[in-house]
């Protein structure tokens, strides 16, 4: 048997279940198939066990059942693609939220994908950042055509939950009895590094300002974004904060090539 | 394809995990070398710091679960990419991977699948390991796996298999003692039988990883071997340790631990167990030589 086909067979055995075509080619013990069980049973383990690491907060709010159920029908609808497993499961918040189980508790997918980015975020690291003085030597009417590189732990997500607070309480191990969460649009700032990260409300002009920048849109572009979401946006004003504050490691033409 | 060996450490290794990381980063605890899996530092720019901190102090080994060789449909040269540029920054004193294969049609089966053993799979195997010695830039050490299962259209047995594969491809040979055990006990042959015919000068590097005892579900009332790394080595494999070192000479050791992890301080007690062997089976010699 040709080894792609031999592969193909024991890839559907493992995710889909379907060892018949195994019977016949596997040897070992009388009942080879049971042998075999063990490969299936560390593919699902193994990748239930990362997913379910990455989301203690969906975990605490939904229960460990609830989720366990989920990451196992994920994993075999949505195996991962690449080696690297601190990677698999962006998309587990919105395939949760999409899930029958989950219609009466819309805010868990948004919780999911907060989750995900202070994860993300809180493994990277925070590079020197540029200084406001760095503007001063570029000529105003060439700034606009500028695009910024931005820290790499950095996300900016739009969500309508205010489950930001939801992750405060989690985070500070302080669970009321009850608590009314009401939809409300939110526009978060992710911010972390080595091992540590915050979060932080933006009004949403400046939100589409600096999530347009992190895409790579020049300051003229981002400008715009802005200002369609509220024409009264200052972008130099926009521009020097996020620097300030830090945000921008190098300034370059928009077509990426960036130079300090 | 160059030489990159700095020097070959004495002492026994522990590999290291994410767990750990800041811990061994505050202590520096008195360890031969690390082995590190790059899955775990690509997607982790913090670690990957730490870690080339460490590089300074330690000799490092990189040790690919994901490159997958065996795969048919070709080795992911990305992925490929993204741990050329670890070991750029790391150094390493060796590179290895497995006899295996985890990739099929761009799904990733986080597991070290078997490969049947024929000249089909003997062709592709030594393709990659080509490749992978030329993307790499370096010496590939190939690991023999633990099996649970054969593959009923082998043409050639496993060592049979790695023995040409080291002659196609002048890569070297990790040879796993636990697996060679595990896979012994699992599949019925003798595991000295096989450590006799592996080429003795192909051998690199040595692993030793715990593993488990449940009921064979494939035949009733027999016990069958897991390969989990989540417990101290067996007493068996100890002793085909020491059979090993007589067999191919001292070689780098690695004590494997990836789940339920212990304490940094266990791991280190195990390492200190691997070289009193090693003390004890070459000691002897060396008064022999000296007298």
């Amino acid at each position: 048997m040709p080894l792609a086909k031999f592969q193909a067979q024991v890839r559907g055995a493992i995710i889909d279940g379907t060892v018949a075509p195994l019977a016949l080619i596997l040897t070992g013990g009388v009942k080879s198939l049971e042998r075999f069980a063990i490969h299936q049973r560390h593919y699902e383990a193994s990748l239930l066990r990362a997913l379910v690491e990455k989301f203690p907060a969906v975990v605490w709010l939904a229960g460990s059942p609830f989720v366990a159920a989920a990451a196992r029908a994920f994993i075999r609808q949505h195996p991962p693609s690449a080696p690297c497993i601190a990677e698999y499961g962006e998309t587990f918040p919105a395939y949760l939220g999409g899930r029958a189980e989950a219609q009466d508790i819309p805010w868990l997918r948004w919780v999911g994908e907060l989750e995900w980015r202070l994860g993300h975020v809180s493994l990277a690291l925070e590079h020197l950042p540029l200084p406001v003085a760095a503007l001063a030597g570029i000529a105003p009417e060439r700034l606009a055509d500028r695009a910024l590189a931005l820290q790499p732990g950095l996300h900016y997500l739009a969500a309508p939950w205010p489950v930001d607070e939801l992750l405060k309480l989690f985070l500070s191990d302080s669970a009321p009895e009850s608590y009314a969460l009401d939809p409300e649009d939110i526009f978060l700032e992710v911010r972390g590094a080595r091992g540590a990260f915050s979060m932080a409300r933006l009004n949403a002009a400046t939100f589409t300002f600096r999530r347009s920048l992190a895409q790579g849109l020049s300051v003229a572009s981002a400008a715009e974004q802005a200002l369609d979401v509220d024409p009264a946006f200052d972008a130099g004003h926009g521009l020097v904060q996020l620097i300030a504050a830090g945000l921008a490691t190098a300034i370059g033409v928009a077509d990426k090539d960036t130079q300090q | 394809m160059t030489a990159h060996h700095r020097f070959v450490p004495a002492p026994a290794g522990v590999g290291l995990r994410l767990p750990h990381l800041a811990e061994v980063v505050a202590t520096r605890p008195a360890v031969g070398w690390f082995e590190i899996h790059p899955e775990n530092f690509l997607a982790i720019p913090h670690a990957r710091e730490l870690l080339i901190a460490l590089a300074g102090d330690y000799p490092i080994s990189v040790h690919s679960v994901g490159v997958s060789i065996g795969s048919a449909g070709g080795i992911d040269r990305a992925h490929l990419k993204r741990v050329r540029d670890l070991i750029n920054a790391v150094d390493p004193f060796l590179v290895s991977g497995h006899l295996a294969w985890s990739t099929h049609d761009g799904e990733y089966l986080n597991d070290l699948l078997p490969l049947p053993y024929d000249q089909e799979t003997l062709r592709i195997v030594a393709a990659h390991v080509d490749e992978v010695q030329q993307g790499l830039g370096r010496q590939y050490l190939v690991e023999n796996p633990s099996s649970y299962i054969g593959i009923a259209t082998s043409t050639m047995n496993e060592v049979e298999f790695l023995s040409e594969l080291v002659r196609r491809t002048g890569c070297k040979l990790l040879c796993d003692v636990s697996n060679v055990y595990l896979s012994g006990h699992n599949l019925g042959y003798d595991p000295h039988a096989y450590l006799d015919a592996m080429p003795a000068d192909a051998i690199g590097e040595l692993h030793l990883g715990g593993f488990l005892s449940e009921e064979d579900d494939a035949n009733a009332g027999q016990q069958m071997l897991i390969d989990t790394h989540a417990q101290r080595i067996a007493e068996p494999a100890w002793d085909l340790y020491a059979y090993a070192l007589r067999r191919f000479g001292p070689k780098p050791t690695l004590i494997e631990w990836d789940n339920d992890l212990p304490s940094v301080a266990t791991l280190l007690a195990e390492a200190e167990h691997a070289d009193a062997i090693a003390g004890a089976v070459f000691e002897p010699e060396r008064h022999r030589a000296a007298g």
